[in-house]
């Protein structure tokens, strides 16, 4: 059966099908060269998003007329506004003619005695000459050298119990060769890349290289970088802004000043990338990750249960405090620059953070009733990457020169056209005769994924978001992923002859950045009839050899059943939708855009505002949280900060709950005109979190809220000040508004 | 999910405030399904039942196409082989994005396996295909038909 989709069918898509006419092309590459001078403009500061929306600039009946002397929709011969953008130039590169490299590994390094300055509780305000090139400096000012907040309220909370024994260290950088790839494995095993080669910054060997400005990944390289972490061994993560002085070198998007966010990370809120404590190029922010398992000072207290536990370097365990039903697998870390993070995380501020633990070793052969012995390798007592695969899937577009291109076509949200896994366009990646782990990573800015294999066998899910789920569960497709969505996939390969290749499909077909147009069947997504070009076979495994040795992973029946929570001490609503309202308007915390959220039935529609408080739950207390979608036609990943949570019902309904969903969790798809109910909790740390739709486009348009851990001002202030950078030192101010409902 | 099932409405309705969200009106239709998987080790003939759901989402602000969320479940799908009389098990649920029509045709993948395999032996596709017409006027799912075959798909692209 052949089905039209997409503008087979009389939808429109955002990329121009490649049928179109040279007239339309031209008339498309204008348009997109003044939507280009929109974003240049709003990222040197010369436009705000309200002067913007003032102008009707982000909707089609926009008017403004720019130096190209046309509209930013061009008035268009063919109808249709906005024009679409013309395809990315693929300069006759065919699919799958390029390895897809492993991640670049950061080295671990001990500490203490590592890091100089050696890192302290408290914000290290040592001062520092500052570049008169950053934004409000002037000759012979200073500023810290630090750009964490100052002061007790962002030092460390569990520094002196949990000092760092790791130091991570990377900086934010300018696109440049990579010169010391440390993929961990060997070459065989990382489809014949030569590790000593350097790896200059393309999407594929034959595509220009990007210059220095359209990409800022972690040191500046490909392929995107992974720490590796274990439970019990804090980590201290100094990542220094050595971006751009000069806002405006940027390559048209993209701003310098930056703030990581360790998603899902369980820690204090000074170490998870507040969206208002970004730092400036010059600084550093020490991160401290203590790596530990939730509720460790109410359960398992004294560390005597092995299943919480972490990989010794002799190939045993250590027990370590919490709940083991808590145990984390794979994060992610990435940019959350207030109003920025689309354009950042696009420009490839974008890592992953795999987290072993005795269940999750990371050796598949130590059989001590402990380890869950998931596909890994065997050669090191746990972090084994030989089968165990980080993949980030993305979205990107070109612009005609190559260079990556970051498009606005509204506020729905960003679609590129090509389709890339750890930054290469549709690569292949050699596999064994063996069962593999994939820790898939959704990186898009607005796009979701539905993934299937081409030849529709089975694939095993046991993880999503990174917890372990309570059973694997068998799918031939996965859920609808959405953004910052990951799901880890176990796919045996023993099944495959040698020379047999199989692909990954993506069967989510998008018209515009809205969330899926239509779910395509596998049948429909081979046929090539979509007119979404991420409609599509994205990464070819190759099967090249059987193993040297015997497989002995395994994919256990039971794996990490879901944590008992304690009794609940209130609810909240919160609605997600357009048409929200502006209440406040502090020029740095406050961002107005169309998106907004709505807190517990009251106040209306808000825009962000990171100085605004709209909940605050009791430091060890249990939540349940409904998360609606007050839209119909749209979908929202939200992302809830710091725990995560089970669902508890979809609509209303625990029947309705996948059974892929059926783990912990921390983002959540509303899906259109839907609701989600779920039950977190608060524990542990404190501080000011986040709640956000991962449609980072509807993020940097205000649908974002603050929310902190209120623990009655013990040992914080309460409510908490809000931290307001500056090149010369971070200052406070008093929260802008606290909602009603909030406390 | 040690969270009992039980308990989720007596959590819901603790309302300290307000009431559960309200919902769009679901649609649901169950539909016996059947059919033949040929294929290797052997052909197997599966039958059940198929629960379809739809709930309808117009786009309130934009005055885009709407969409409907498609959820299908199946329902005691056993089969059996042809040749070794072995029983067959086909479970699974999946929740689809689709454009908002009045007749859509629906293909799903599922695994399928040997009663009690483990996760890693299960190793079969079947696909799944529902024919439905649903009236947005009565939100309803005025019929529906399900058939079940193996795979037959195009090469890769």
């Amino acid at each position: 059966m052949v089905r039209l989709t997409g503008a087979a069918r009389g939808g429109a898509t955002v990329y121009l099908s490649k049928k179109s006419s040279n007239a339309r092309f031209r008339e498309a590459e204008n348009a997109r060269k003044n939507r280009a001078e929109v974003i240049k403009a709003l990222s040197h500061g010369q436009v705000t998003r309200r002067d913007l929306i003032r102008l009707g600039l982000m909707t089609a009946a926009g008017s403004f007329v720019l130096t190209n002397g046309l509209s930013i929709y061009a008035s268009s011969a063919y109808a249709s506004i906005p024009t679409g953008a013309p395809p990315s130039p693929l300069f006759g590169v065919q699919p799958f003619t390029a390895p897809m490299p492993r991640f670049d590994v950061l080295a671990r390094h001990p500490e203490p005695g590592f890091l100089n300055p050696a890192p302290t509780a408290q914000a290290n305000t040592t001062q520092q000459p500052l570049n008169p090139a950053l934004e409000g400096v002037r000759p012979g000012d200073t500023g810290p050298i630090e750009g964490r907040p100052p002061g007790p309220i962002w030092a460390h909370q569990d520094f002196a119990a949990r000092p760092p024994r790791i130091a991570v260290v990377a900086s934010q950088a300018q696109a440049q060769t990579n010169t010391v790839y440390n993929p961990q494995v060997p070459s065989n095993l990382n489809s014949g890349i030569n590790p000593a080669a350097p790896f200059p910054f393309k999407f594929h060997p034959a595509f220009p290289t990007q210059a220095p400005n359209s990409c800022w990944t972690f040191n500046g390289t490909l392929p995107p970088k992974l720490i590796q972490v274990r439970y019990g061994e804090p980590v201290l993560f100094r990542h220094t802004n050595r971006l751009p002085f000069n806002k405006k070198q940027n390559n048209g998007f993209g701003i310098h000043t930056i703030s990581i966010h360790e998603h899902n990370g369980h820690h204090g809120a000074e170490n998870d990338g507040f969206t208002g404590a970004y730092f400036y190029p010059g600084q550093f922010y020490d991160y401290h990750y203590p790596v530990v398992l939730a509720g460790l000072r109410t359960i398992n207290p004294q560390a005597t249960d092995p299943r919480a536990s972490s990989p010794t370097d002799a190939g045993g365990i250590v027990n370590v405090p919490g709940d083991f039903h808590e145990t984390m697998s794979t994060h992610w870390f990435h940019d959350h620059m207030f109003s920025f993070t689309s354009q950042n995380v696009y420009k490839g501020i974008a890592g992953m953070f795999n987290i072993y633990s005795g269940l999750d070793r990371g050796n598949e052969a130590i059989n001590d009733g402990v380890n869950l012995r998931l596909p890994s390798g065997t050669a090191k007592p746990w972090g084994n990457l030989d089968y165990d695969v980080n993949l980030m899937i993305a979205d990107k577009a070109f612009d005609g020169t190559g260079q990556l291109f970051f498009d606005i076509f509204d506020f729905d949200g960003f679609l590129g056209d090509v389709m890339t896994v750890n930054f290469i366009f549709k690569p292949f990646f050699e596999v064994e005769r063996r069962k593999y782990r994939f820790r898939i990573l959704n990186g898009s800015v607005s796009r979701f994924f539905k993934l299937a294999l081409s030849d529709g066998s089975p694939m095993i899910l046991i993880a999503n978001d990174g917890n372990l789920m309570p059973s694997p569960v068998v799918l031939t497709e996965t859920d609808e992923m959405g953004i910052a969505e990951r799901f880890d996939i176990v796919i045996d390969f023993s099944r495959y002859a040698i020379g047999q290749k199989v692909r990954m499909v993506n069967l989510t077909e998008h018209e515009d950045g809205k969330g899926p147009s239509e779910d395509l069947s596998l049948a429909e997504a081979l046929s090539g009839n979509s007119q979404d070009p991420c409609v599509c076979t994205f990464l070819e495994f190759r099967v090249v050899r059987d193993p040297a040795t015997p497989d002995v992973s395994q994919v256990p029946a039971t794996l990490i059943p879901n944590p008992v929570q304690g009794p609940v001490a209130r609810t909240r609503l919160f609605e997600f939708s357009r048409g929200a309202g502006q209440t406040t308007n502090d020029p740095v915390t406050t961002f107005f855009g169309p998106w907004g959220i709505e807190t517990d039935n009251r106040g209306g529609t808000l825009a962000a505002d990171f100085g605004r408080i709209s909940a605050a739950p009791k430091a060890g207390t249990r939540e349940i949280w409904t998360l609606k979608n007050g839209g119909g036609g749209w979908d929202h990943p939200i992302h809830i900060h710091f725990e995560e949570a089970l669902i508890l019902a979809r609509d209303g309904s625990a029947r309705n709950v996948s059974p892929s969903e059926g783990g912990r969790k921390d983002v959540f798809r509303l899906r259109p005109g839907g609701t989600v109910t779920v039950s977190i909790q608060f524990r542990d740390y404190g501080g000011m979190f986040m709640e956000h739709c991962h449609n980072t486009v509807h993020e940097d348009n205000a649908m974002l809220l603050r929310w902190e851990i209120d623990d009655n001002g013990a040992p914080f202030v309460r409510p908490l000040p809000t931290p307001i950078p500056t090149p010369q030192g971070v200052k406070f101010e008093a929260p802008t508004d606290i909602l009603s409902t909030a406390f | 999910m040690k969270t009992a099932h039980w308990l989720v409405p007596a959590v819901l309705s603790l309302s300290l405030g307000f009431a559960p969200a309200a919902h769009a009106q679901t649609a649901s239709k169950t539909v016996p399904i059947a059919g033949i998987v040929s294929g290797q080790p052997e052909s197997v003939v599966f039958g059940g039942a198929a629960r379809i759901e739809v709930t309808e989402a117009v786009d309130n602000v934009s005055g885009s196409p709407p969409r409907m969320v498609v959820s299908i479940t199946l329902l005691g799908m056993s089969g059996r082989g042809s040749s070794t009389g072995a029983t067959y098990v086909l479970s699974g649920q999946t929740t689809l994005t689709r454009r908002l029509v009045a007749n859509d045709v629906v293909e799903v993948t599922f695994p399928f396996s040997v009663l009690g395999s483990a996760a890693v032996a299960v190793t079969q596709t079947a696909v799944a295909s529902f024919s439905f017409s649903y009236d947005a006027t009565s939100n309803k799912i005025v019929s529906a038909n399900a058939s079940i075959a193996a795979l037959n798909l195009p090469a890769a692209n």
